[in-house]
């Protein structure tokens, strides 16, 4: 899903990039006020780790795979502004450090992946849980739904962005890029319900979202 | 591996030497220029082409390197390629895409070249950039490019972990494969969430250490490295360079 230079056009590209760069801006202004020393390695630690994790190729059908995108599980991790902030982070390294995704699309692939799938996810999962009951089970039942959500989300942004910039008409890129990612979510869900599921096991107090993780210890 | 951490990448020439800052100014100008071209123009892509391939053979960047680098855009102009020609079938001109060939309209082939020749143009220029800059200059000249120093700070740490954890996860992979994983339906995904939550756990951890260790070895908020020396005449006029042969590519190749 990140977009390389030339697909979009200036105007959506420009509009995306101030979106982009607003609610970044709020997110290092939150994080700079909330956020202890020890945390900033955390978050590049964080960082790292989507980085990594995005290299995990799995199968879909047939011999195609999709890649873990992440946003969702940063969000339930990290709490939605700080993850939106490291999806920001992770493709400015990997586009500008690793030629991943184009310069000037930058800001729309901050913004189908760190505001539409780490930030709305996250806020998302806080609307969700509020009416399900506080267990272990519904918990990574919504973290599965919002994962699945994320990615179809993202993948709807950008089909979206590329028929508005008359790259490809909506009616050919909406239902090919929703097809894939619809079944690429499934993939992302499970992985991000394990590693919540392993984190949860191990070290509860690492798991933001989690409500038990806000007592002091 | 990649590009960035390539070590043979590290060679001398003239794109090295010149300062961080107006690389990265001077790169974007020309991608934004080649990104802005309109769709139906098919030779203003070229000239920027041309204009990247000069600046890659310049850089004295290892050509296979570099090519290898250029193959990940494969699928996403393969993809594009099977929705883009057919999707302004009506009306319009149709040419044949070999003799006896099947019938495309010729605005659907204009569009995935130019699009596909402008996401060339913008890797190549990633490439260069990041081929004679190296991780560390690019970031300091982040920092003097007025990004918040939390954000830089941020990514060097992304930049120190991900090569650990790739390791890390790269001898998880080898174990996993040894005990006869084989991907090949999605409810095996569940092993790979396994995976990353350990990986997680492990990193995290590490990275308490490392934190630790930083701090007993005088870490004070900012990590020290070279410092760039001022800015020259002949930086300032790579960034006009690179600006006026953009916009003259764009304004004035029909």
């Amino acid at each position: 899903m990140h977009i390389p230079d030339g697909f979009l056009s200036g105007p959506i590209n420009g509009a995306l990039a101030c979106a982009s760069v607003a609610v970044c801006g709020v997110a290092t202004w939150r994080a700079r006020a909330t956020l202890g020393e020890k945390q900033v390695p955390m978050l590049g630690m964080a960082g790292a780790f989507i980085f990594a994790v995005q290299m995990l190729n799995f199968p879909v059908a047939g011999g195609t795979s999709g890649h873990f995108l992440g946003a969702a599980m940063a969000a339930l991790l990290l709490g939605p502004l700080n993850a939106c902030l490291v999806m920001a982070l992770v493709l400015a390294v990997q586009c500008f450090l690793f030629a991943d995704g184009g310069m000037t699309a930058l800001g729309a692939n901050v913004f189908n992946m760190g505001v539409v799938g780490a930030l709305c996810g996250g806020i998302l999962h806080r609307v969700i849980r509020t009416v399900l009951p506080r267990t272990r089970g519904a918990f990574l039942g919504a973290a599965f739904v919002v994962s699945w959500l994320s990615v179809v989300g993202g993948a709807a942004a950008c089909a979206f962005e590329l028929a508005f910039s008359g790259t490809v008409p909506l009616k050919v890129v909406l239902p090919a890029m929703l097809g894939v990612h619809a079944i690429i979510g499934l993939g992302e869900g499970l992985i991000t319900c394990a590693v919540l599921a392993v984190v949860l096991g191990a070290r509860p107090d690492l798991v933001v979202a989690w409500p038990r993780a806000a007592e002091p210890a | 591996m990649h590009i960035a951490f390539d070590p043979r990448l590290r060679v001398a020439g003239p794109l090295q030497a010149l300062d961080a800052r107006c690389k990265v100014l001077a790169f974007f100008a020309l991608v934004a220029c080649a990104a802005s071209v309109p769709a139906p123009s098919w030779r203003a892509p070229v000239a920027f082409l041309g204009a990247a391939t000069l600046l890659l053979l310049v850089s004295r960047i290892p050509l296979g390197a570099a090519l290898r680098r250029l193959l990940f855009l494969v699928p996403v102009v393969l993809a594009l390629a099977a929705v883009v020609p057919f999707a302004k079938a009506a009306g319009g001109e149709k040419v044949a895409l070999w003799t006896g060939g099947p019938m495309v309209p010729r605005q659907g082939l204009l569009v995935l070249w130019n699009v596909s020749s402008k996401a060339l143009v913008g890797l190549l220029c990633a490439i260069i950039l990041a081929g004679t800059t190296g991780v560390p200059r690019l970031l300091e000249a982040f920092e003097r490019l007025c990004v918040p120093r939390v954000l830089v700070l941020t990514m060097s740490f992304i930049h120190r972990y991900a090569i650990t954890m790739q390791e890390e996860l790269a001898r998880m992979k080898r174990a996993r494969d040894a005990r006869g994983w084989r991907g090949r339906w999605i409810w095996q995904a569940g092993t790979l969430g396994s995976m990353a939550g350990t990986l997680f756990l492990r990193s995290y951890e590490r990275g308490e250490r490392v934190w630790q260790a930083m701090l007993a070895r005088g870490y004070r908020g900012k990590l020290i490295g070279p410092s760039s020396a001022p800015l020259r005449l002949l930086d300032v006029m790579f960034v006009v360079w690179m600006l006026a042969a953009g916009l003259a590519i764009r304004f004035l190749v029909r």
